[in-house]
């Protein structure tokens, strides 16, 4: 970053890294990055460590059964997949709520145009002021069918700091009987969560974002109650002599070599994370919501979307400019934030945001209310 | 000292017990263990003196290792 570059984009990815991740993925690169579980030697088995150590942290953080129930994939989108398309049979329905990013609205819709699933969109009841968890849930009543067998829903929008009820909608799916899937994508490391308590039967996150790892890992985060078929086959040094796949997890899920420095930095990333502490990185998140919003809603040709809910995302349009253009006319003046759809179709309908999307300003533990006043300067001198 | 091994599903399931081991003062080491042992290909262990079974089989339990054999001696590859 130049001396003049302010990031807010967090919500895409969390920049820069606390420096014990660097330090810690520099580390491993250089002085321990054996292949985990294929050789018995000393490096591969520092390195089988030091993902057991992150295993058992990102447990723990999410309130998890136990660190073999945290499997590592490449990302948020392909633990999403891995859950949908290991658990979901032929005739399956499946809930889903109307701010979905695409990493879930897309492998939902494909399974239901090959003719797997059937699905529906219940009201997340963002933005309108008699939304409820009851109310929520309620919406999720009406849409129930015989053969409803999984509710995935985001925790907190990608687009504005609306979150979804949880805690309720688990208590109301184990009710029923149904299944309960998580997007923690923009959660994870923002607002508190625990899956035996909010009866989270399966949940998504990225090592890179709210958990300050970098990129190439996220988690999917399995309860007992969650046996996949497996959708990746390969080699992962167990049981080589078989053409099945073993059946316990972590290993039953990850097959390939394992992002090891990935890992090891997110480790550092959890310990940060817990250090700080949730009320203490959601109260700063808030100041600079707050003092954003502030500005914005002082000029007349700004609309802030959602501007109710304060939290570490802030979605806005101007009238006249569009997203796209106003999202480069920041970059020019060295402000990183993201036009256009933030891969939510759903969601940006939900919000009613202008046709060609909106601009999405994002915080992080590194901004500052200097960050904030450097962006609030840039798009002013875009408006006058 | 005669040496024990119980046999686990994973290398994650091997880390696990070594260090629940731990936590009950009980030494062990983890090992892999050869295909003559498993006749399933590469798998893990954790490899530690006899005298320490009953202690071992209750952490296990505890723990909910699932334990897919007793082997009595070692035989397995230090690492």
């Amino acid at each position: 970053m130049t001396p003049h570059t302010v990031y807010l984009d967090n919500a895409a990815t969390t920049f820069p890294k606390p420096a014990v991740v660097l330090t810690e993925v520099n580390d491993c690169i250089r002085r321990y990055c054996g292949n985990p579980g294929r050789g018995s030697h000393p490096l591969a088995m520092s390195s089988a460590e030091r993902i057991f150590e992150c295993r058992t942290a990102a447990a723990e953080l999410l309130g998890g059964d136990a660190p073999e129930n945290i499997i590592f994939t490449m990302n948020t989108t392909y633990a999403i997949n891995l859950l949908l398309k290991g658990l979901l049979r032929h005739g399956d329905h499946v809930l889903i709520s109307d701010l979905e990013h695409n990493s879930v609205f897309r492998p939902i819709w494909k399974l239901a145009h090959d003719g797997v699933i059937e699905y529906d969109v219940f009201p997340s009841m963002c933005g309108q002021q008699n939304a409820s968890p009851v109310r929520i849930c309620a919406g999720i009543a009406r849409r129930i069918k015989p053969n409803t067998r999984l509710v995935i829903c985001t925790h907190a929008s990608n687009l504005c700091s609306y979150s979804l009820p949880i805690a309720e909608i688990g208590a109301f799916c184990h009710r029923h009987g149904i299944l309960f899937a998580v997007d923690a994508a923009q959660s994870a490391g923002h607002l508190p969560l625990h899956m035996k308590q909010m009866n989270i039967d399966a949940l998504a996150a990225p090592g890179h974002k709210g958990l300050y790892g970098i990129q190439g890992v996220g988690i999917l985060a399995l309860s007992d109650a969650v046996p996949l078929s497996t959708v990746i086959e390969g080699g992962n040094g167990l049981l080589s002599l078989e053409g099945n796949m073993p059946e316990q997890p972590p290993e039953r899920y990850e097959s390939g070599t394992l992002p090891t420095p990935s890992i090891a930095g997110l480790l550092r990333g959890i310990e940060t994370v817990s250090t700080l502490g949730l009320p203490k990185i959601a109260a700063h998140e808030e100041q600079l919501f707050f003092r954003a919003r502030e500005y914005l809603s002082s000029q007349k040709t700004v609309t802030v979307h959602a501007p109710e809910y304060a939290g570490a995302t802030l979605l806005f349009s101007v009238d006249g400019i569009p997203s796209e253009r106003l999202a480069a006319e920041l970059g020019r003046r060295g402000i990183c934030v993201r036009g256009g759809y933030h891969c939510s179709a759903l969601g940006h309908a939900t919000l009613k945001t202008p046709p060609d999307g909106a601009v999405r300003i994002s915080f992080g533990i590194f901004n500052t209310t200097s960050d904030i006043d450097c962006f609030s300067a840039a798009l002013s001198d875009i408006l006058a | 000292m005669k040496q024990c091994t119980a046999a686990l599903g994973s290398l994650t399931y091997a880390i696990k017990a070594q260090r629940a081991l731990a936590e009950a003062g009980v030494h062990s080491e983890i090992v892999k263990l050869d295909s003559s042992m498993t006749r399933r290909g590469c798998s893990y262990g954790v490899e530690y003196s006899c005298s320490d079974q009953r202690s071992v089989r209750a952490v296990m339990s505890a723990e909910k290792i699932t334990v897919t054999g007793y082997i009595n001696g070692g035989g397995g590859s230090l690492l």
